[in-house]
């Protein structure tokens, strides 16, 4: 895409398009009540007589790319500086059939898949799956060889050079365990990722899944790993690893170009 | 499709440094001699000894970047209290072990020439294969990176490594007065092999998505690989200084196509789009990628030069003498 065309297209959809204060109060306050549905105890209550497996919905139609989710998760799990457990990419997208262009948002984490590419390359069995189907790491028995983060196929892994192990999301296995959502999710402004167990019927996560049946997306389904994030309104563009955005041309902005 | 920008994206460092490269070169060179000499001893050839003695320096060299390579190498001995069934890296933990050892036999069994055994050739052979299988299969099995699993990634080990055991194994007999010859010869097939370097790492295509992305960074691994190779073929028919030149060219060829495989295969993100291919070639240029380069090299160098003190060559007796010289070139 023209770098000076997308900038004066999204200067155009923001003058044009511009909300008024009544709309953003009114779902200000709907998104405030949908963040108070989120009540941890429900959303971590299992089915009865088997117990939970977790999953995430990311309702990207709430998404407004605050990046709280990735401070939040920086915050509770003291990643090192420049290294995430999540990440919120931001585009612009434009459609030659639809127009404006759209700024779209998309976070990504630790999709705890039930076939992980990382478990099998891990050579003393500290990557496992839990009980669960979150995906955890050992650190007490991680050599920090890297093979689990050069095998994610979605570059949700990194070495911690200050624990020197293989670091990733846990689904803030820890607050879990103590009754909690995970940070990323309760820090969400925008109310946009949902967390639950998909064996409790009743879970908002299980609902979702029931009531967006064939709406939801997961990431690279063709590297076969079978995901437990999904994506509610995750543009088909993203879906493939082989359709990569083009990158922003810092270049261009350092020099002072149209979009400086 | 439509057109998409990318705004904000977190762009990942490369997890790997010079190590693994280092490592992968030296493994596959050690291997590569392993199995040439495994077949010259099995004929009762000369180049059996160069070989088997560059298939043991490279494979301690490799062994211990390997080991270095781990955020925790005081670790090590889980691979063997935790051992995992499904992991490549797992079964390297028993194969370069067997690898070295199988190199120490065959380094001792040429020690008088054409005296190797076929038992320690076979075994050397069966090595040698099991260590191009394991590394291969090691990187292969990383479907993250999209520059790993395609089909050129078995060429690329075989020619990486047969260009470090022939540039290694004509060090190695261009250091003997005895075997000048034989130094030429294997010094014009390091030649030949680091060309074969360049041409893959030229071939080797960028992931589906990034073609448009890459900059001429991409292509600096394959113009230093024709840099080596020119030295090679303007050295390897001089004897001296000319072979040891076309033997580490052989050498550079095997670590330069590795480094465009592991570090620039680093360089595409797989939650961004900026490709950082330029920081991934210039990494080799870092001070702490020199130094790991510098302190294999002086290990390797260290061996290649202890080796043959340690397992020095018998003479042969007259017979023997006949024998060999009417299966070498002269």
């Amino acid at each position: 895409m023209d770098p000076a065309a997308a900038a004066g297209h999204l200067q155009a959809y923001s003058k044009g398009d511009a909300m008024d204060r009544r709309s953003f109060l009114k779902l200000l306050g709907l998104g405030g009540a949908s963040v108070g549905v989120l009540d941890a105890a429900d959303v971590l209550a299992a089915a009865p007589g088997q117990g939970p497996r977790y999953a995430m919905v990311v309702d990207l139609r709430r998404c407004v790319g605050c990046q709280s989710c990735t401070v939040s998760c920086g915050l509770e799990n003291r990643t090192p500086v420049g290294d995430f457990r999540t990440t919120v990419g931001e585009y612009v997208v434009r459609d030659a059939a639809a127009s404006p262009p759209l700024v779209a948002s998309l976070p990504r984490l630790c999709n705890h898949c039930e076939k992980p590419a990382c478990i099998p390359v891990c050579p003393v069995g500290a990557t496992r799956q839990r009980d669960d189907g979150i995906v955890v790491i050992d650190g007490s028995l991680c050599l920090g060889c890297g093979f689990c983060v050069q095998a994610c196929p979605y570059g949700a892994r990194f070495l911690n050079h200050e624990t020197k192990t293989a670091d990733k999301c846990t689904f803030c296995a820890h607050r879990l365990a103590a009754g909690l959502l995970p940070a990323c999710v309760e820090n969400c402004v925008g109310g946009a990722r949902r967390f639950g167990d998909v064996r409790n019927p009743d879970s908002l996560v299980a609902k979702m899944l029931r009531d967006y049946d064939g709406k939801l997306a997961v990431l690279y389904p063709e590297k076969k790993t079978k995901p437990s994030v999904y994506y509610l309104g995750l543009d088909p563009f993203f879906v493939s690893a082989a359709d990569v955005a083009a990158p922003m041309p810092y270049r261009d902005l350092r020099l002072g170009g149209p979009h400086a | 499709m439509p057109d998409v920008l990318e705004l904000v994206g977190a762009l990942p460092t490369p997890q790997w440094g010079a190590w693994e490269p280092l490592a992968l070169s030296l493994l596959t060179a050690g291997a590569a001699a392993l199995i040439l000499a495994a077949v010259a001893a099995w004929q009762g050839r000369a180049p059996a000894r160069p070989f088997a003695l560059a298939a043991l320096a490279a494979g301690v060299s490799g062994q211990a970047a390997l080991f270095v390579s781990l955020e925790q190498p005081l670790r090590a001995y889980e691979f063997f209290l935790h051992p995992s069934f499904t992991s490549w890296t797992a079964a390297g933990a028993y194969i370069v072990p067997a690898f070295l050892a199988c190199a120490l036999l065959l380094a001792w069994r040429t020690r008088a020439p054409g005296s190797a055994g076929r038992l320690p050739a076979v075994a050397a052979l069966a090595a040698g294969i099991a260590v191009f299988v394991y590394a291969a299969n090691e990187i292969m099995a990383c479907l993250g990176r999209a520059l790993w699993t395609g089909p050129l990634v078995p060429p690329i080990f075989l020619v990486a490594g047969l260009s470090g055991a022939v540039g290694l194994a004509a060090c190695l007999a261009g250091s003997s007065r005895l075997t000048g010859a034989l130094a030429r010869t294997l010094a014009g097939y390091a030649a030949l092999a680091v060309a074969g370097c360049t041409v893959l790492a030229a071939i080797l295509p960028p992931p589906p998505g990034f073609a448009g992305a890459v900059s001429l960074w991409w292509r600096a691994p394959e113009a230093l690989c024709l840099l080596a190779a020119v030295v090679a073929l303007a050295g390897w028919r001089r004897p001296g200084l000319g072979i040891f030149a076309a033997g580490l060219a052989g050498l550079a060829g095997d670590f330069l196509l590795f480094w465009k495989l592991i570090q620039l295969g680093q360089a595409f993100p797989r939650a961004a789009a900026t490709v950082a291919d330029k920081a991934a070639f210039l990494d080799l240029f870092t001070f702490p990628s020199l130094l790991a380069v510098a302190g294999i090299g002086g290990l390797l160098l260290a061996l290649a030069a202890l080796l043959p003190r340690v397992l020095p060559q018998k003479p042969l007796s007259a017979s023997q003498g006949l024998r060999y010289a009417a299966k070498e070139p002269s």
